[in-house]
């Protein structure tokens, strides 16, 4: 049994896995169990569904609607097929493609937030307008990745998910996710470049890592 | 195992080994620095993507209770759409 256990590691992975399982199989019959299943993954479902959509009332309306069906298709789940963090992604995914199946023609995929979430606290003006705009070019290179490409970017570096933990939620070999993420790189890269205007990557990298280092 | 294959393992490799440098190094031109470059890349988008996300904690209260009070009968959680 395997729990999405992201970097911390899985020396402690045998008591973590006992006490998921069990406490996944006590959540069919009782509402404080799945509570408790509910605190450990609201965070995560939440801001996985955040980075996909760039959207809070998206992300709440997903995260709403994800746990809504784990609770009400907990009683046919089985962890044998799938681990419950990574059921827990799909669902999530699954919400977003309907949900923009549904609605695009009025609210596009990608109507990302273009850096208003960004601390304000402590920054010089030019220091903030660097920020935003290095912020501005990487969500803009973001934009042009395929799906998948997002997907597995979003899964790796917010999510901080192993790249097994990431081929369970995905549906594909560890090695084809791996692929996929240097691909996505591979693209980034090439529409940072594209989008810096002669810079380039490295003067977007600089750009963006004296702002943030000035941020943190 | 083609250049790219091998390159996309190497950088799968660096990724999963705990590196706090990553997303610090300085990248630098050349061919020869491809990996560099890219670990590069994946520590900003790292730092981008490890963003406080803006969450509303009385949505998440509200959105327990709701799913709680449904437990076991008809699931009165919708979504505000």
């Amino acid at each position: 049994m395997l729990q999405l256990l992201g970097d911390q590691g899985y020396g402690k992975a045998a008591a973590v896995l006992t006490d998921e399982a069990a406490l996944v199989e006590a959540a069919r019959t009782s509402a404080e169990a799945f509570g408790e299943l509910y605190d450990r993954y609201f965070d995560r479902i939440y801001r996985y569904a955040y980075r996909k959509t760039n959207s809070r009332e998206e992300a709440e309306d997903i995260t709403s609607l994800t746990f809504q069906r784990a609770l009400e298709g907990l009683g046919r789940y089985e962890w044998r097929s799938l681990p419950f963090g990574a059921w827990l992604y799909r669902i999530a995914s699954n919400a977003i493609i309907d949900r923009h199946r549904r609605w695009a023609p009025t609210v596009p995929v990608d109507d990302l937030d273009e850096g208003g979430d960004l601390p304000l606290t402590k920054v010089q003006p030019d220091e903030l307008i660097e920020r935003v705009e290095a912020h501005q070019e990487l969500v803009a290179a973001l934009r042009q990745l395929s799906t998948d490409q997002r997907e597995v970017l979003i899964l790796r570096f917010s999510e901080n998910l192993r790249f097994k933990e990431i081929g369970v939620i995905m549906g594909r070999s560890e090695g084809a996710v791996k692929k996929l993420l240097y691909r996505a790189l591979l693209a980034l890269r090439g529409h940072l470049e594209s989008l810096g205007g002669g810079n380039g990557i490295d003067g977007f990298s600089r750009a963006l890592s004296r702002a943030t280092s000035s941020c943190s | 195992m083609d250049f790219h294959e091998r390159l996309a393992e190497q950088l799968a490799r660096a990724l999963e080994t705990p590196n706090p440098a990553v997303g610090r190094l300085e990248p630098v031109g050349g061919e020869e620095s491809d990996l560099s470059s890219l670990l590069y890349l994946a520590g900003v988008v790292t730092q981008e993507m490890r963003r406080p996300v803006p969450c509303d904690l009385s949505f998440k209260q509200q959105l327990r209770a709701s799913l709680l009070r449904g437990f076991g009968g008809p699931n009165l959680c919708s979504p505000s759409t």
